[in-house]
């Protein structure tokens, strides 16, 4: 092969990639250099020298290319005078390494005890003892004794907070800049710094509040050595305590691969619980990050406080505990009294089995309405068809490439994505960013389009006619994504805007490739499983226009999300609350059954990209709590409707033979592992950090229609009347914020100092116009709502509209956009 | 139980009669010749005259469970002879006691894995647990004393 | 013959002293490097020794300690580092006194002592607390938590003579 060079490493020939890093070239050829600055994912600065070796190159003949042999017929190597740092170092063809020399060993000792200088000699109380690198390096390589007088050691500050999640250790910390690379190159978050020189030199933080990034966690990660600590995890327990569980983020539609680290736990009753959640490598999915909401956001599944613990139902206005046997013959008598009149509304948050289930519930009951929750971003049909090919991988985009992301708030919405967009910019690629109003992307993108909210719908009108260039050069690109939103649209809008986007990239001929086509900022982990197992926010619509006698909402917090939904659930006769929380039972609701989160049992979430992705049971439920799946499945059972099903691998067979887009996926399928580059996770945490290696498996792409030569069409675009504020009124825009006081982030009480006071951002001159200043309380009219929130005039809205991020407070904000009254309160 | 709802309280004659049984019990508990692992080992030189067992009247081994009135389980009880300690405990006459001696027998100690009962306790009431690897010939001196006063608690209204 | 040197044997012993020991009312010395129960201790100013690291737990062969850590504030403190055992239990039915906490040990916190005297009557009854496990506080201190004043405490693990 053309691309591979030969190089020598320990008098071993190897062929490796052209131009890799050395310290990678040797790492894949099995000899592992050892390095504390250098990480695989991030450019080399050659400060820890820890990666010396003895570096030459084979002479060659300058006229004729042929290698110059010596007297014994050996080739001749020219030798470096003194040691070279292998990670500043590409491979070349020719060139000589030796890393097993005396030079080389006294060189590794001397960079250890050179570093364990001022390193104090707390790892007994260290959280990252047991999995640190300048420990095991030390061991490997260090010197026996120390010469250093201990009391002379230096001594500095121990608990730095750098924010309210991350704290810095001083003395502990060795100055490898990794944390300070990380949020550079990496999250784009530039918020660490180094500051002074020499013995004092310190990492600091220079954002208000500190360490102000979303990915402030995988810094803990990388650091080689316990100077980083999370909140969350700080003296939690002893890494080799933990028993790892491969898991999914419920969070977010990236759908990262996490690691659930479980030790049982005297305060939570000896049952086991999740210490913390640790990045576990999908290359193609969340490389080897994850955000903070995935990191700290997991509280809610040990919290027996707010959750449901047993079954409830309503006897004469009276909400009782009551058995699962009680509480199931009731659902099913109230079930067989709706003649048919069934509808069910699922969260986001329900895995592919619980859909699959409640499908199977409603429609043997002579329903038809599935709807799913939140109804606010359509178009997953769409991103069925022409979503991005099988094998897409954002990391691989780079020059030539274009990412378009329209509607959406992405680090808000999906920072994973967001995090690797940002280096797709960096190697290169063309980021576009269209949105009513500026957002963090902004920082990230080639091009910045910002456009009125009431003509959202009609962004791709707006960046064909008025921006040709950029659209030319998006539909010129070698590759194109295009990551849809549906902020500032309603449902209607967010159809059109996901039919224009589908049809742009029909057009320019990008879909059924890899690396190409559609995607879509759904909220919560599920948002494409809602769709393949029929789900849809259509349905939603529906249901709402004709409430059904009984009504299933399952893992959906409907009064929290929407303030229209008092009003229609009361049309409703019986609703059938499934829910993880003991939250004020919706009014009117029949019966509310306790299910469980998704370390409590096995499943399967699809992800924004239509990964199928399997998590595995971590602990034990909370209360009587069962799996949605199993709640269903015998509420069906006592119905008359099939037989009991005992696991969650039977019902994603039964998906697979019913489904076609999950044709062929089993559990085994899904638990399937490749060795990935770069190799972490192993013993030498050195490397790559204390992600975890993938053992749970790497999930299966469910294809487009557009993969493999299918033919898809472009649909018409119906663009719905656009949503004008009159008389005063001003647009009102609800936003997300990856940080709020959502159920399931409530119980995650460190993040809670960073959730944002219920605001609205306000343009200057709407603000001037209605009398109110930055920090003012104003009362927000909208969607039947009355909002009264802090009004922010800090230039986040446009002109003519008020952005709402939802969620901040306990009165819900509109779903949608809508027009409403803005006052001074 | 029976006694006293046959004949009612019999108050000063069943106490009486408690100190004399329970006096006989203590006096004379013989244990069963058996022993499983290392403890054995401990429990022979309990037996041996450093320790004496005969000063609390158990100098007489029994070889057979008919005799017995005490079984002393003495190492780690494998799965497989787990039958066979249910057993010659089921073939031991009432009154009988158990002592579970040493950790193996008693938890598992540091045989935590498939082959081995995870307390002997899983398969046989147990009295008194002697903690210890192996316990010193004091240590099983304390337990049989512990067992002893055990026994000196027992009522006649609770078995007769 | 033989008969007679059996019995000039017998009556040879018959003068002797008895060599039993009349346990449980006398007890023999027990050799200083007896492994009896365990003790936790404390500093002479009445903090804790133990740091919460766990090694005790990672070096017990029979998996009978059970540590959780937690963070000291100078509110509330227990020991003179950052870390203290929340949670502090051993399973002495468990534990084989093989001393190797004593020994994987950093501050001297764990110690075997010679109390031998460990019979149950139910298996709860054997996992020794934290509570059960801390010797006394010294006369004229306080026991822990104690409040301290901000900045005396400012190491991780208390600055030792010999660190090895």
């Amino acid at each position: 092969m053309s691309d591979t060079v030969k190089i020598y490493i320990d008098d071993k020939a190897y062929d490796v990639p052209a131009g890799m890093n050395l310290v990678d070239a040797a790492k894949m050829a099995g000899n592992d250099i050892p390095v504390f600055c250098y990480h695989p994912k991030m450019e080399p600065v050659g400060m820890c020298r820890m990666c010396l070796v003895e570096m030459g190159s084979i002479q060659k003949d300058r006229a004729s290319g042929e290698v110059l042999l010596d007297d014994k017929g050996n080739p001749q190597i020219r030798w470096f005078p003194k040691l070279q740092t292998a990670c500043t170092t590409n491979v070349s063809d020719g060139l000589v390494i030796r890393t097993n020399t005396p030079q080389v060993d006294q060189a590794r000792e001397n960079v250890v005890e050179f570093l364990l200088t001022s390193h104090p000699l707390d790892c007994p109380i260290c959280d990252k003892g047991g999995e640190c690198p300048l420990q095991n390096l030390t061991m490997e390589h260090g010197p026996g004794s120390s010469r250093m007088v201990y009391s002379d050691k230096l001594k500095l500050d121990k608990h730095v907070p750098l924010g309210d999640l991350i704290f810095l250790d001083e003395e502990r910390c060795i100055q490898c800049a990794r944390c300070i690379r990380f949020q550079d190159e990496i999250a784009g978050d530039d918020v660490l710094a180094f500051h002074e020189r020499g013995r004092s030199l310190q990492i600091i933080t220079n954002s208000d509040p500190g360490f102000d990034s979303y990915f402030s966690g995988n810094t803990a990660d990388i650091c080689p050595v316990g100077a980083l600590t999370t909140a969350d995890f700080r003296f939690g327990a002893r890494p080799w305590e933990l028993t790892e569980v491969p898991s999914i983020c419920p969070h977010d539609a990236a759908g990262s691969n996490i690691s659930l680290s479980m030790r049982l736990d005297r305060d939570h009753g000896g049952r086991a619980i999740i210490k913390r959640v640790m990045p576990r490598q999908n290359e193609n999915v969340n490389e080897i990050w994850i955000s903070d909401k995935t990191r700290f956001g997991h509280h809610f599944t040990r919290d027996e406080h707010s959750r449901l613990l047993c079954p409830l139902v309503r006897r004469g206005g009276n909400f009782n505990e009551t058995e699962w046997k009680t509480a199931l013959e009731y659902a099913a008598n109230e079930l067989q009294l709706a003649g048919g009149s069934v509808a069910a509304i699922a969260g986001s948050g329900m895995s592919n089995e619980d859909l699959w289930e409640l499908r199977q519930l409603v429609t043997g009951l002579g329903g038809e309405r599935l709807g799913a929750w939140p109804p606010t971003h359509a178009g997953a049909d769409l991103v069925a068809q022409v979503g991005v090919g099988q094998g897409t991988n954002l990391g691989d985009l780079g020059k030539g490439d274009a990412v378009l992301i329209v509607a959406s708030d992405l680090e808000e919405e999906v920072p994973i994505w967001r995090l690797r967009i940002k280096q797709a910019h960096d190697r290169g690629a063309l980021v576009v960013v269209m949105n009513g109003r500026p957002t963090r992307m902004d920082d990230f993108a080639s091009t910045v389009i910002h456009y009125d909210y009431s003509k959202a719908a009609g962004a791709f009108d707006l960046l064909q006619k008025e921006h040709g260039d950029t659209a030319r050069q998006l539909t010129g690109a070698k590759n194109l994504v295009v990551i849809a939103g549906a902020e500032g649209v309603d449902l209607a809008g967010s159809r059109a805007l996901m039919q224009a986007a589908a049809n742009f990239l029909i057009e320019s001929g990008h879909v059924g490739k890899p690396n190409n086509g559609l995607m879509a900022t759904f909220p919560g982990a599920n948002g494409m499983g809602q769709y393949y197992l029929g789900f849809t926010p259509e349905a939603t619509q529906d249901i709402i226009a004709n409430p059904p006698k009984v009504l299933f909402i399952a893992q959906a917090d409907l009064l929290f999300d929407d303030p229209a939904a008092v009003s229609w659930l009361k049309q409703v006769e019986t609703i059938i609350q499934l829910t993880l929380f003991a939250e004020e039972p919706v009014p009117g609701v029949t019966a509310a059954l306790p299910i469980q989160s998704f370390a409590e049992r096995d499943g399967s979430f699809v992800n924004g990209e239509r990964r199928v992705q399997r998590f595995y049971t971590a602990q034990g439920p909370i209360g009587q709590a069962l799996p949605a799946w199993q709640v269903l499945n015998r509420l069906g059972v006592q119905l008359g409707l099939g037989r009991s099903k005992l696991s969650a691998s039977i019902l994603m067979n039964e998906i697979a033979q019913s489904i076609p887009a999950f044709a062929g996926i089993t559990y085994k399928a899904l638990a399937h592992v490749e060795p990935q580059f770069p190799l972490v996770g192993g013993d030498d945490v050195y490397y790559g950090g204390t992600a975890y290696r993938n053992k749970g498996g790497l999930g299966v792409q469910i294809p487009a229609a557009a993969d493999n030569g299918g033919a898809v069409t472009k649909g018409k675009v119906e663009k719905p009347a656009a949503i004008k504020a009159s008389g005063g009124q001003l647009l009102v825009v609800p936003a997300t914020r990856l940080y709020n006081r959502e159920r399931v982030f409530r119980s995650s009480e460190l993040v809670h100092p960073r959730v944002p006071d219920a605001y609205v951002a306000m343009n200057a001159a709407d603000a001037r116009k209605l009398g109110i200043e930055n920090g003012d309380m104003v009362s927000i009219s909208a969607g039947g709502s009355t909002l009264k929130v802090r009004a922010h005039v800090n230039g986040a809205a446009p002109q003519g509209a008020v952005i709402l991020p939802r969620h901040l407070s306990d009165t819900p904000a509109p779903l949608a956009i809508t027009a409403g009254e803005v006052s001074k309160a | 139980m029976g006694v006293t709802s046959k004949l009612g309280n019999l108050g000063v004659v069943t106490t009486t009669l408690d100190t004399a049984i329970n006096w006989g019990r203590t006096g004379a508990m013989w244990p069963l010749l058996f022993g499983l692992a290392c403890c054995a080992i401990e429990y022979m030189s309990t037996q041996a005259s450093n320790y004496d067992l005969s000063r609390f009247g158990m100098e007489l081994n029994r070889a057979t469970p008919r005799q017995a009135d005490l079984l002393i389980v003495s190492g780690r009880v494998t799965r497989k002879m787990a039958p066979v300690v249910r057993q010659l405990y089921d073939q031991m006459a009432s009154p009988k006691w158990v002592i579970s001696m040493g950790d193996c027998a008693s938890c598992g100690g540091v045989y935590n894995n498939y082959a081995v009962v995870q307390g002997v306790d899983e398969i046989i009431p147990v009295d008194v647990y002697v903690a210890g690897c192996p316990p010193r010939p004091e240590q099983l001196l304390d337990g049989i004393v512990m067992l002893h006063e055990k026994v000196r608690r027992e009522t006649i209204k609770e078995w007769a | 013959m033989n008969v007679l040197r059996g019995f000039a044997t017998t009556f040879k012993h018959i003068l002797e002293e008895p060599v039993t020991i009349q346990y449980p009312e006398q007890s023999i010395e027990f050799q200083e490097r007896y492994k009896g129960r365990h003790e936790l201790h404390r500093y002479e100013n009445g903090l804790e020794k133990c740091i919460g690291c766990a090694l005790c737990a990672a070096a017990c062969p029979a998996d009978a300690i059970w540590v959780e850590a937690a963070e000291n504030t100078d509110e509330v403190r227990f020991s003179p580092g950052e870390r203290y055992a929340k949670t502090y239990e051993i399973n002495m039915m468990r534990c084989i006194y093989c001393g190797y906490c004593e020994d994987a040990c950093p501050t001297e916190a764990i110690v075997l002592g010679h109390e031998h005297r460990l019979s149950f009557t139910s298996r709860s009854e054997a996992i020794f607390t934290k509570d059960v496990l801390l010797v006394e506080a010294p006369e004229g201190t306080q026991a822990t938590p104690q409040r301290v004043r901000p900045g005396t405490f400012d190491r991780s693990i208390p600055d030792m003579e010999d660190p090895l």
